[in-house]
């Protein structure tokens, strides 16, 4: 009897591990596909076939498709295939008028007229009307369901903040639909760089009726209708999306490529092997080294950041409240060699305003329309002995907050060894978690900290009014007079070319008389891409834009 | 049995319990939302806090949370509009259960096999070389070896895909990275206990019984030598099936491994938690199960008793 109980026992046993066995084996056999996306590994360009394909790569991408919610990078990158705003610019800052053909600003500049192209329609057929726009704008202020983090970026639209803060109405927003064809912005007050903000995603149109918040309209391809050149086929949260030609769009004659699979590759070895392996046509945000191992190559591509990190001083301490010891700090800086110790791909810079910023009256660079401070380590010397600290003699140890990660560290290193070398003051570092960091910086209990802004549209007033007494971000506790009314003189100016001259003045007296801001350097991201992909174009953030892009053999 | 099943399982319940209850705190403890990014201003981010919740007290949240979590519900991605930890699970479970048994299922066999072969082969050059290769093996990180086989058979062969899609070739890359160091270590596990059971009276017995020396090398020894790769394929298991995070990654594998990666990357509280818990889970399931199979498989294995 006990030897039956035992055999059973072991019978079971082996049972089991039979059963696991098989079902190993099974998973062997049918090796069902996951994503059913075969054109990954046959795609690529110049296949010969008639179909044209392009396969780009991308980092794990955050936030959602919903111009409306939380639309951050993975919009972005989808908004450029399929989305049309009303106008957008190119990369010498010049118009292009997208689902609008031609808009009117009031004298008072106070109201703008958009007319919509009676052309452009949606990828079901429809017409896009002043509707879609609204309907994004109204969902995004909507601070119940919105999650936008661009919502407060429609408040200079009379009425908008009050609609997001519950204390007005929707219907009181002076975003107005006057036909279908007409969009009509009433502002709260002049706002000179208006249509550069057309390029955030809350000023994008989504379908009225389709796109509603709180649902996942925009991940399936018959609720997610696009208005742009490419619309979307299929899309599989965090592995890859699939867009093709749009026959709506209104000028799919001139798009050349049939179809372009966004792949979400996470480790940049990865995606380094899938470009070489000719599985992804285009790689981006690869590290440094690609720059130097493909100096010479034509699938190089260096996409210049709109971005400018900066040692941020607290203007309430001591003895940075003093103006010589912070320009003795700016000019003791040697911005070469910093750069150089973190990477091929950052660069000094002397301004606020990034180095690449297209200049708000067109043509050029904002940053070459005028000269900057220059370093000078002697110079640093004598303003610390001015400030009566001879040799460093008496300095506080200073702490400089940064978010831990490796090219800050880089810097911070960088930064503590030239102090100490050319002015002989010492500076304690602190990295901090991102979050805490954040909020250090946000709650300002800081001495000296890593500063970084990155552009959410292309106009210099993006990083100058952080600085105004009154604004939310000015973190550092600048309060100056005289630049607060050079801000308010750039808004009300008549032209583009009165207001530049305001903007230049305000950023002179925030960095080159007070060094409220120290600026050290700018970056950019390196990529590589198949030569055989020809006609890419770029807009004034310098971001690639694959709309007219052929493949060539 | 019933009672030590019972017993294990209400203990893996406290311990998961615990698991929570410190993950939930430890993440609430640093200062900051996880909404912050440079650009963001201050009404909006307590906005979006006010959305998910966070601006509530921490011992609310925790409440909250347990209740949701009764309930079955992981909780929802901050970073992912729209989208509960349960469906990441639900997507990307089976793709790293998958690829996890499978390496699994190899490790055994071939690790077994090249076990028994080290113990019995007459060769001492043959033997060497295989305790070399499975030293090497176990000593090589499995991200090391999975980066080593793309740069290899990816990019400079380009024989084998690089970006995993699900099709027959583009599991042999990730399963070999998962199963080589599983099989180095079963083979040595194999090869060290059978030397041991090849020692045994019990061998002997049989041989000067007349049974031949196969059906004792391949029936007797290698049953008993069996027993402790048993005790160790428990938490093996549960460390093929709750995905490699690396070796995920690496081949752009949508399993949970990848996703475990990316929420720590993004700091996406809530999807760290969550697959800690569901992680947790398989782990103390798994070595309860491998518990059993061994009280099953050796009668002087007494449960509850020791």
């Amino acid at each position: 009897m006990r030897k039956i109980k035992e055999l059973s026992k072991k019978l079971f046993a082996i049972g089991l591990s039979t059963v696991m066995l098989t079902s190993m084996a099974g998973c062997g056999s049918s090796s069902s596909s996951t994503q059913g996306n075969t054109d990954t590994s046959s795609g690529g360009a110049g296949s010969g076939s008639a179909e044209k394909v392009i396969v780009t790569a991308d980092g794990e991408l955050d936030g959602s498709l919903d111009p409306a919610g939380f639309a951050l990078q993975s919009w972005n990158g989808f908004a450029r295939l399929c989305s049309l705003p009303l106008i957008s610019y190119d990369e010498n800052g010049n118009v292009l008028y997208e689902a609008a053909e031609s808009y009117e600003i009031s004298d008072d500049q106070l109201t703008y007229t958009f007319h919509l192209r009676e052309e452009a329609k949606w990828s079901d057929g429809s017409a896009v009307t002043a509707a879609d726009f609204l309907n994004t704008i109204h969902r995004a202020l909507d601070s119940e369901t919105s999650g936008s983090v661009y919502a407060d970026q429609l408040f200079v639209i009379e009425g908008a903040q009050e609609a997001y803060e519950g204390t007005g109405s929707m219907d009181a927003v002076q975003a107005i639909a006057e036909d279908d064809y007409t969009l009509v912005f009433h502002l709260a007050k002049p706002c000179a760089y208006f249509t550069k903000l057309l390029a955030l995603p809350v000023y994008y149109p989504s379908k009225t009726g389709v796109a509603v918040s709180g649902t996942d309209w925009y991940k399936d391809p018959e609720t997610c209708l696009c208005n742009g050149p490419y619309m979307l086929t299929e899309f599989v949260q965090d592995q890859y999306y699939t867009v093709e030609k749009n026959p709506y769009y209104f000028d799919a004659d001139n798009v050349k490529i049939d179809k372009i699979i966004n792949q979400t590759i996470t480790d940049t070895q990865s995606v380094i092997a899938a470009y070489t392996s000719g599985e992804v046509d285009v790689a981006s945000g690869l590290p440094d080294y690609i720059e130097t191992q493909y100096a010479d190559s034509d699938e190089l591509y260096i996409w210049s950041m709109i971005t400018t990190t900066a040692v941020m001083p607290n203007v309430n301490v001591e003895p940075l409240d003093n103006e010589l010891v912070r320009e003795a700090i700016a000019l003791a800086l040697d911005r070469s060699s910093i750069c150089a110790s973190m990477g091929t791909n950052y660069e000094p810079t002397y301004a606020w305003v990034p180095k690449y910023m297209t200049s708000n009256k067109g043509g050029g660079y904002f940053y070459d329309e005028v000269s900057h401070f220059s370093e000078n380590a002697e110079r640093a010397k004598e303003l610390l002995a001015e400030a009566g600290y001879p040799e460093g003699e008496g300095f506080p140890t200073l702490t400089y907050t940064y978010p831990s990660n490796d090219k800050d560290a880089i810097l911070a290193q960088a930064i503590q060894a030239q102090l100490k070398s050319v002015l002989n003051i010492d500076i304690q570092l602190e990295a901090q978690e991102t979050e805490v960091y954040n909020t250090t910086k946000r709650e300002g209990t800081f001495e000296l900290l890593r500063y970084n802004w990155t552009a959410d549209f292309t106009d210099p007033i993006n990083y100058l009014a952080l600085f105004t007494s009154d604004s939310a971000l000015n973190f550092n506790g600048v309060s100056d007079e005289a630049y607060d009314e050079a801000i308010a003189n750039s808004n009300n100016a008549a032209t583009q070319e009165e207001r530049n001259t305001y903007l230049h003045e305000a950023e002179s007296i925030l960095v080159d008389e007070n060094f409220y801001i120290i600026p050290v350097s700018t970056m950019h991201y390196v990529g590589l891409r198949n030569p055989a992909i020809t006609g890419v174009t770029y807009n004034d953030k310098g971001e690639s834009n694959y709309r007219f892009a052929d493949l060539t053999e | 049995m019933v009672k030590y099943i019972i017993k294990r399982l209400a203990m893996g319940i406290v311990t998961l319990f615990f698991l929570v209850t410190v993950t939930f705190f430890l993440t609430r403890l640093m200062p900051g939302s996880p909404f912050e990014t440079d650009n963001i201003s201050p009404a909006i981010l307590a906005s979006l806090e006010e959305h998910y919740g966070l601006d509530k007290p921490v011992e609310e949240q925790y409440v909250l949370y347990l209740r949701e979590l009764l309930q079955g519900s992981l909780g929802i991605s901050y970073k992912k509009s729209n989208v509960s930890v349960n469906d990441l699970i639900k997507d990307g479970f089976p793709v790293t259960l998958k690829l996890g048994l499978i390496s699994f299922g190899i490790a055994l066999v071939v690790g077994t096999v090249i076990g028994v072969w080290m113990s019995v082969t007459k060769s001492e050059a043959v033997r060497g070389w295989l305790l070399a290769g499975s030293t090497v093996f176990i000593s090589i990180p499995g991200f090391v070896l999975a980066i080593v086989l793309m740069l290899v058979f990816g990019s400079e062969l380009k024989v084998l895909p690089v970006i995993f899609d699900g099709s027959f070739a583009s599991y042999i890359l990730p399963v070999t990275a998962l199963a080589v160091y599983p099989i180095a270590e079963v083979s040595r596990l194999v090869h060290s206990s059978y030397d041991d059971a090849m020692n045994q009276d019990y061998v002997t017995m049989a041989r000067a019984k007349g049974i031949s020396k196969k059906r004792v090398m391949f029936l007797h020894v290698l049953k008993n030598a069996l027993l402790p790769l048993i005790t160790v394929s428990g938490p093996m298991l549960a460390f093929q099936i709750t995905g490699s995070f690396v070796v995920e990654s690496i081949f752009t594998i949508p399993g949970i491994g990848k996703e475990f990666v990316n929420s720590v990357n993004n700091r996406d509280y809530t999807v760290i938690m969550g697959l800690t818990i569901f992680v947790g889970a398989i782990i103390i399931l798994a070595n309860l199960l491998s518990d059993i199979i061994c009280a099953m498989v050796d009668p002087r294995i007494k449960l509850g008793k020791s």
